[in-house]
């Protein structure tokens, strides 16, 4: 699944450490989030949603390819 | 979920080092008084080696969270849900390996292969599978 947390932590200059640890997790799972090797559990895509003040669906799309 | 939040995680990971500390030092004494061969110097090298490594884990998510591995964190008992994921595709890689390689180790005993080595090598596998899946799903994710 792809995803615009990069592009809005990148925005709001944000490192992945900072932004993990704002939502409680490593940094690690930041980069396999923005890299789409790891789709978060519902709770902490809710939480990275509300990080950036948007929605779940604005920010995670389907990879239909 | 949380990595960096320290959570009231670490009392049961204290104890149940200390608990691995009674449990290794018992069972080394009791297999060098009882068992055949070494198997007490490597009940306790192997339940050492866990003890240390755990020490080191604790020590390394305590001090510096940020530069912890996924191992670290979750030997050291603060995985986040990525590392919790990795965790459970590597144990169920270990119980999907466990059964062939059991049956292998069975039908080797059924042909008269000596019970101590092929005990060792099965030990040994699972402990290589784990390891290796663990390692493979932490690449992958």
């Amino acid at each position: 699944m792809k995803n615009d947390v990069r592009e809005l932590r990148e925005a709001a200059g944000l490192s992945q450490s900072a932004l993990g640890t704002a939502l409680g997790v490593s940094r690690q799972t930041i980069n396999s989030i923005e890299s789409g090797r790891y789709d978060p559990s519902l709770p902490l895509a809710i939480a990275i949603a509300r990080h950036f003040s948007t929605t779940i669906e604005e920010m995670f799309h389907v990879d239909d390819h | 979920m949380s990595t960096t939040t320290k959570k009231n995680t670490r009392a049961p990971l204290v104890m149940g080092l200390a608990l691995a500390t009674v449990v290794t030092v018992t069972g080394w004494l009791a297999l060098r008084e009882f068992a055949p061969g070494n198997m007490g110097t490597g009940f306790l090298v192997g339940g050492g080696a866990v003890i240390v490594l755990g020490v080191i884990a604790l020590a390394r998510t305590t001090r510096h969270p940020e530069r912890a591995s996924t191992a670290e964190r979750t030997l050291g008992g603060v995985p986040d849900e990525r590392d919790a994921s990795v965790l459970r595709t590597a144990l169920a890689t270990l119980g999907g390996i466990s059964f062939p390689l059991t049956a292998a180790a069975a039908i080797a005993l059924a042909v008269g292969a000596p019970t101590s080595p092929v005990i060792a090598i099965l030990l040994w596998a699972e402990l290589l599978g784990f390891v290796t899946a663990f390692y493979v799903a932490n690449r992958r994710s």
